[in-house]
């Protein structure tokens, strides 16, 4: 799914309403907020241009240091084509198939990640860092010029809930990843 | 204080006069459109030419209309919100049902079938066993189907699978168009489009213009898109008339190609019928200009005009059925999204349901295509009337409203385009067809949608149905597209284990 980052004000406007009780900050056209020690969350917005149509959308990440270098890249699979069933982490590679193992272990993350509305997720380990990102389905627009239509989708508390709730799960279990 | 935000919501805009004009003539071309204007040209010829033009007018003179309604309410719901600023709620379900559902009903049900008999035309042999069922239409409903699960999962599917559509039936019309006027000709016609001018049937001839407007009807489609354009109160009047103006003039290519290429011969002596009443007379056409080759080319060509009109139909349709059910103007089960792609499905299916079972209800009947079209453009014919009527009461009763755009030497445009209109509904009928197959259907329609429009306003929204909205009401909501959350403390945030 190919994407330009977008500084897009409007589209930050609103996802920083719908954050506002985490009092983002916006820097160099990001949002940054912090949930907890260590852990900080950056929104960027990315535009992806169709057909006759854009949809404007968010990718909220987390970093951190890993230990030793390593490369790999783990993603979630949901399995079921009609309700969600809980998350289930591959990876390939040594490494990131330890990782994925690793997440495996923690239900609550797979089933907080399960009811989380997203398009995509993706942690990524690459020089000596890892980084997380996901991209709900909310706190993006589309505009479509047939049909002619601009919606936002606002990031309901419940979602945001989950959305931050991951994001700070994955942190905490990096910091348990085994060496 | 209202002018001002009006004047900052019309500066956020961000589609160009390109996208604006590709947006408002990406809807007219179609088979029915094809078929239509092969019929039509087949007819009358130089008359139908007339027709042609006339019908041109009145639809520049309509678009002036909806340009200021645009202009004065820029907001995505359209018809709608211009019917319920001007006449009251009443009126603008039923000129939203007109312009979206029922045009949807009759339309999109005569694309259906003719998708299946555009295949049987042009490859007859590769079909033997549902021509000789006469169940082509299957084809049809089929596309539907396979169209509306591939909108159900999402719209950039619905986007990758419309740029191929969309290139390749363009292609093909350009080659085919520009290829029939350089082909030598093989009739001689007494007029530039088949037939010499003949205004002596003057019923017959508003007839024509009956069909012709079906030609253009749609570019209004683009008026949602009033707040995303920029300076839309300059930029919707250019690109609806430029877009108006290249559909006219490919119309009259056309035209012209076709009597030049195309010997209008009879092939029903019982019923009167003609080649260019029938789908057979494109394949006879693309033999003309580039042989058997060119057949099966402008055979694939249909197919992919009716396969991205359908496929434009189930994007389109079901989220402007979406769009209505979210403003309360239909159930709400109609916002119903798919868990996990998050489309409009129940508005989908609703959506693909209704040509199909049409088409099945007709069995397929071609005979029924031209009243199924000429019904169409009652009920677009409807909505236009009632959107043009409430620009007319708006500018009487709230002449202080800023408009960005005005319909110049107003009233003249809105006469001249309701006038025609009322005159070709009342002559839609064209020679040899039965009134009432036209108007009763378009009738019963029209009248369950002001059942429906009645009981819904005083039952279910509780409003007096005929009071208008203020303008500043609409336009106000659609301008506060992010709320504010009122939200104090974070949130408690699952743990890990």
């Amino acid at each position: 799914m190919r994407s330009a980052r977008w500084s897009e004000p409007t589209l930050l406007r609103a996802v920083s309403a719908d954050l506002a009780n985490w009092q983002p900050e916006e820097q160099q056209g990001r949002l940054c907020l912090t949930l907890g020690p260590g852990v900080e969350v950056w929104v960027e917005a990315r535009r992806q241009r169709l057909f006759m149509a854009n949809l404007w959308r968010c990718e909220f990440s987390c970093a951190g240091p890993l230990a030793e270098r390593a490369e790999g890249r783990v993603r979630a699979h949901q399995p079921g084509w009609w309700r969600r069933q809980p998350v289930r982490f591959t990876g390939r590679g040594a490494m990131a198939s330890a990782l994925a193992r690793h997440l495996n272990h923690f239900p609550n993350l797979r089933q907080t990640l399960a009811e989380l509305d997203y398009r995509q997720f993706e942690l990524r380990m690459e020089g000596g860092e890892w980084r997380c990102v996901i991209e709900p389905w909310a706190a993006s627009e589309v505009a479509c010029r047939l049909p002619p239509l601009r919606r936002y989708l606002r990031l309901t508390s419940h979602q945001r809930m989950l959305l931050l709730s991951v994001l700070k799960m994955v942190a905490e279990a990096m910091a348990r990843f085994p060496r | 204080m209202y002018n001002q935000k009006l004047r900052a919501h019309l500066d956020r805009g961000v589609i160009g006069f390109p996208g604006t004009m590709a947006s408002s003539v990406g809807m007219l071309m179609a088979s029915p459109t094809l078929l239509t204007a092969t019929s039509g040209f087949g007819m009358g010829g130089d008359s139908f030419a007339l027709a042609v033009l006339l019908a041109f007018i009145m639809m520049q003179a309509q678009i002036t209309t909806f340009a200021e309604a645009a202009a004065l309410i820029p907001t995505t719901g359209s018809v709608y919100d211009y019917i319920s600023c001007g006449m009251g709620r009443f009126f603008a379900i039923v000129g939203a049902l007109c312009a979206y559902l029922v045009v949807h009903i009759y339309a999109a049900t005569a694309e259906t079938i003719l998708a299946g008999v555009m295949a049987l035309a042009n490859f007859e042999s590769l079909l033997p066993t549902l021509a000789t069922h006469q169940d082509t239409w299957l084809l049809g409903v089929a596309m539907v189907l396979l169209f509306a699960c591939l909108n159900a999962l999402g719209i950039e599917v619905f986007s990758k699978v419309e740029v191929v559509l969309t290139f390749g039936m363009g292609f093909t019309l350009l080659v085919f168009g520009i290829g029939g006027l350089l082909t030598a000709p093989a009739v001689t016609q007494p007029g530039w489009f088949g037939a010499a001018l003949n205004l002596g049937d003057v019923g017959g001839f508003v007839g024509y213009i009956g069909m012709a407007m079906f030609l253009f009807v749609g570019c209004e489609l683009v008026t949602p898109m009033a707040p995303e354009i920029k300076r839309a109160h300059r930029t919707l009047p250019q690109a609806m008339g430029l877009g108006l103006l290249c559909v006219a003039g490919c119309l009259f290519l056309y035209g012209a190609a076709m009597s030049r290429q195309v010997d209008n011969v009879l092939v029903d002596p019982a019923h009167g019928l003609r080649l260019m009443d029938t789908p057979l007379a494109l394949p006879a056409f693309a033999y003309q200009v580039m042989g058997h080759a060119g057949q099966y080319w402008l055979g694939f060509g249909l197919i992919l005009a009716g396969a991205a009109t359908i496929n434009t139909l189930m994007a389109a349709v079901p989220r402007i059925l979406y769009s209505m059910a979210l403003d309360g103007a239909l159930p709400r089960v109609l916002t119903w999204l798919h868990p996990r792609f998050k489309t409009p499905v129940a508005a989908i299916a609703l959506a693909a349901a209704i040509p199909c079972l049409h088409a099945w209800y007709l069995q397929g009947n071609v005979d029924r295509i031209v009243p199924l079209i000429l019904a169409a453009v009652c009920a677009w014919g409807v909505a236009y009337l009632l959107v043009t009527l409430s620009v007319v009461l708006l500018r009487i009763r709230r002449p202080d409203l800023p408009r960005a755009y005005r319909s110049s030497l107003f009233p003249l445009p809105q006469v001249i385009s309701s006038v025609g209109i009322i005159i070709a509904i009342w002559h839609i009928t064209p020679a040899g067809m039965d009134r009432s197959a036209i108007l009763v259907p378009f009738g019963v329609m029209l009248a369950i949608a002001s059942l429906y429009a009645l009981g819904w306003t005083l039952l279910v929204q509780r409003v007096n149905p005929f009071k208008p909205v203020a303008v500043e009401e609409v336009v106000t909501r659609a301008m506060a597209r992010h709320p504010q959350l009122h939200e104090e403390a974070p949130d408690a945030l699952r743990s890990l284990v």
